[in-house]
């Protein structure tokens, strides 16, 4: 039991938060969206690893031989397909306010009124 | 009647398939029908369900997967009546957001339908689902359409903006939610609720990893109810965003999200945590009590009627969390009176306001819309004709049974706050002399809805207190799914009774909203000629620019509350 993939879970989920408080570009923005899912990936593919065992496919092994948890990679694939449909979506988003606005700084889209005085 | 409980998932995703393969051909008409059918088609199985989980829970295997020796190896749907209840729930408020379309989505309504269509069935799935993954999939799926309405065809970078931070705060929290669920596999092996219930229990003590898993998979669900603070997206979103779906989102997503918290806490984490109930509950409480007065605090100070809305409903959502977190049978029925009726006013007042949205300078006014807006204060203030006043009285009932006492003069400030800010807009709309609205079926549908709110306070009165002792039951739900066991629902004498509440205090809260009314509109704009001034104070500022729209604040914040809130549950849980 290694608690380094944990780590490094912490680690890829605070860098893309902090990636999107402070981020200037909209699809900058988007992409951080995507290195805090990566930090579900690498729980989820830690929760399920055993040392010293292979990969859960049971052709011409032996059925007694130890293999990862096929569960967590079958919720990593659904959260694969998640991640791709929720980035689709939001490019497309970012797109549409490019077109309407000619901008990516997601200041610019902040109300006009109450903006920070300069 | 168990091959029954598929099916408010299966027909409006057929629906929304069907709308996909010929909406190009069909008439506008055609499609606005199909859907409003296939709504309603879910409404009534919801409410077939409801009937039917009456004598305990219903349990039903995809595909036949049955447990082998009390393991779940399968997937399943776990029907009991709350559950039902919140599908039915949804049925009702989609159909109203679907009758509401016509202007929403002009031209080409076939994709948007669909959307609302995949909505409802995920909402669906996401209320009648024993499966703790299965609960993130229909989490994701209901927040992808919602995405995709949110965004669908508007001119308004406003509205772009919402969309933005609506995508992205809520798949944070999806993300959260996932990493808990990831963990309590880790340390259960199992996916299936009451299987995870059983392995908790079963361990000697909870451990620090129980308590980081209780407190993501709730922050999860808490950015997805928008409580203060994860509330900003909302804000934003039922201000700008397209009207259809803020109903959505108003009368039913933001409870649905409250409900799951109390499904997972019931099933997965009861049976191991119960031994730290009442510090856990003052956490949950003291979460939603602080939603429920600064939104309705907030509620006050703007002017624009969807934004008045857009903070009412962040209000009334603290109200849902205070119920669920009295952490008791009685709470959970009180909650459930207080969500139908609730929702249904709520959906009932966006309706009104989103006749003449479109840009920010809207008048709202008419004769029906004033008479819908009039009640719908007179609802939220606790006039007792509503199932909004039973729902509150015995969830302050519940706190206070549960020692928490001083729920009930928070809720009551609440209440007045919002039902004061309705009674300023009914207000504007009756003094302003504007185009009558063009929309009589949303007038329909609104009353329909005032209707519906009458009707909980005295239908759901009646099965409440039962389906909520069923709901609290952890034991005989793991027994009911994992041993297939037929348990017979906990009499509701259990401890259980609802009482009509003090009507003392639904007047005081009445004469409250209308008070601050009057010295809103009458007493301070004379007394005081610098109400201009007021708006340039530090603190207004402040908040004002917190509410400007800014994704990078409204993320800052989450971090802020999911941390505070994961530091307070790790004390309640030491």
């Amino acid at each position: 039991m290694t608690f380094l993939p944990y780590v490094v879970a912490v680690w890829l989920f605070l860098a893309g938060l902090y990636g999107i408080v402070t981020s200037r570009n909209l699809v900058h923005q988007v992409v951080c969206l995507s290195v805090v899912q990566t930090s579900t990936y690498v729980v989820l593919l830690a929760v399920g690893y055993r040392t010293n065992a292979t990969a859960p496919v049971f052709a011409g092994i032996a059925l007694t031989r130890p293999a990862v948890d096929p569960i967590v990679q079958a919720l990593s694939l659904t959260d694969v397909v998640v991640g791709a449909t929720v980035s689709a979506l939001l490019l497309a988003i970012v797109v549409q306010v490019h077109k309407r606005t000619g901008s990516l700084d997601p200041e610019d889209l902040r109300d006009v009124n109450q903006r920070i005085p300069q | 009647m168990n091959s029954l409980v598929p099916l408010p998932v299966v027909v409006p995703l057929a629906a929304a398939a069907l709308l996909l393969m010929f909406g190009g051909v069909l008439a506008g008409s055609v499609v606005r029908a199909l859907t409003v059918a296939a709504t309603i088609a879910e409404t009534v199985l919801a409410g077939a369900l409801v009937h039917a989980a009456r004598s305990g829970t219903i349990v039903y295997w995809f595909g036949g997967w049955t447990p082998r020796h009390g393991a779940a190896i399968g997937v399943s749907f776990a029907v009991d009546r709350i559950g039902a209840g919140a599908a039915t729930l949804a049925g009702v408020v989609v159909t109203a957001a679907a009758l509401s379309t016509r202007r929403a989505f002009g031209e080409r309504p076939a994709l948007t339908h669909a959307l609302m269509l995949t909505m409802l069935a995920a909402m669906a799935g996401f209320c009648l689902t024993g499966d703790i993954f299965d609960l993130f999939v229909f989490y994701e799926l209901i927040a992808v359409s919602a995405f995709g309405l949110a965004a669908f065809d508007t001119g308004d970078p406003r509205s772009l903006r919402a969309a933005l931070n609506f995508a992205i705060t809520n798949s944070i929290g999806a993300f959260l939610l996932l990493i808990g669920i990831a963990l309590l596999y880790g340390r259960t092996g199992a996916l299936n609720l009451a299987q995870i219930g059983r392995q908790l229990a079963a361990a000697p003590h909870t451990d620090g990893l129980v308590v980081v898993a209780f407190a993501t998979i709730t922050v999860g669900f808490l950015v997805k109810a928008a409580i203060v603070p994860f509330h900003f997206w909302l804000v934003d979103l039922a201000s700008t965003g397209p009207v259809p779906l803020v109903l959505i989102l108003g009368g039913a997503l933001d409870a649905l999200a409250v409900y799951a918290i109390a499904r997972v806490y019931w099933t997965a984490f009861a049976p191991a945590l119960g031994g730290h109930e009442a510090a856990l509950r003052v956490v949950l409480l003291a979460v939603g009590a602080f939603t429920a007065l600064i939104a309705g605090a907030m509620s006050l100070s703007t002017r624009e009627p969807r934004r008045v809305l857009a903070f009412v409903l962040v209000s009334h959502t603290g109200t849902v969390l205070v119920g669920v977190g009295c952490l008791s049978a009685l709470g959970i029925a009180g909650t459930a009176i207080y969500a139908l009726a609730d929702g249904a006013i709520k959906v009932a007042l966006f309706a009104c306001i989103g006749m003449r949205t479109g840009d920010r300078e809207e008048v709202v006014s008419g004769v029906a819309v004033t008479a819908v807006l009039i009640a719908g204060g007179l609802a939220l203030a606790g006039f007792p004709l509503f199932g909004i006043s039973l729902g509150e009285s015995v969830i302050e009932h519940a706190a206070s049974s549960t020692g928490n006492p001083w729920i009930v003069p928070v809720l009551v400030v609440a209440s007045v706050l919002t039902a004061g800010a309705v009674l300023r807009i009914a207000l504007t709309a009756a003094r302003t002399r504007g185009a009558r609205p063009r929309a009589p079926e949303l007038g329909a549908v609104a009353g329909v809805l005032v209707g519906v709110a009458i009707g909980a306070r005295f239908a759901a009165a009646r099965w409440a207190a039962g389906a909520a002792s069923a709901f609290v039951a952890s034991n005989a739900y793991g027994r009911a799914v994992l041993n297939g066991e037929r348990v017979a629902s906990p009499a509701a004498a259990g401890g259980v009774r609802l009482s009509g509440g003090s009507e003392l205090l639904d007047l005081v809260t009445v004469v409250g909203a209308l008070a601050i009314v009057v010295w809103l509109d009458w007493v301070r704009p004379r007394a005081t000629a610098r109400s201009a001034m007021r708006e340039t104070t530090a603190v207004g500022y402040a908040i004002r620019r917190l509410h400007s729209g800014s994704l990078g604040d409204s993320v800052t914040w989450l971090t802020v509350g999911a941390t505070t809130f994961a530091v307070a549950v790790a004390v309640a849980l030491r």
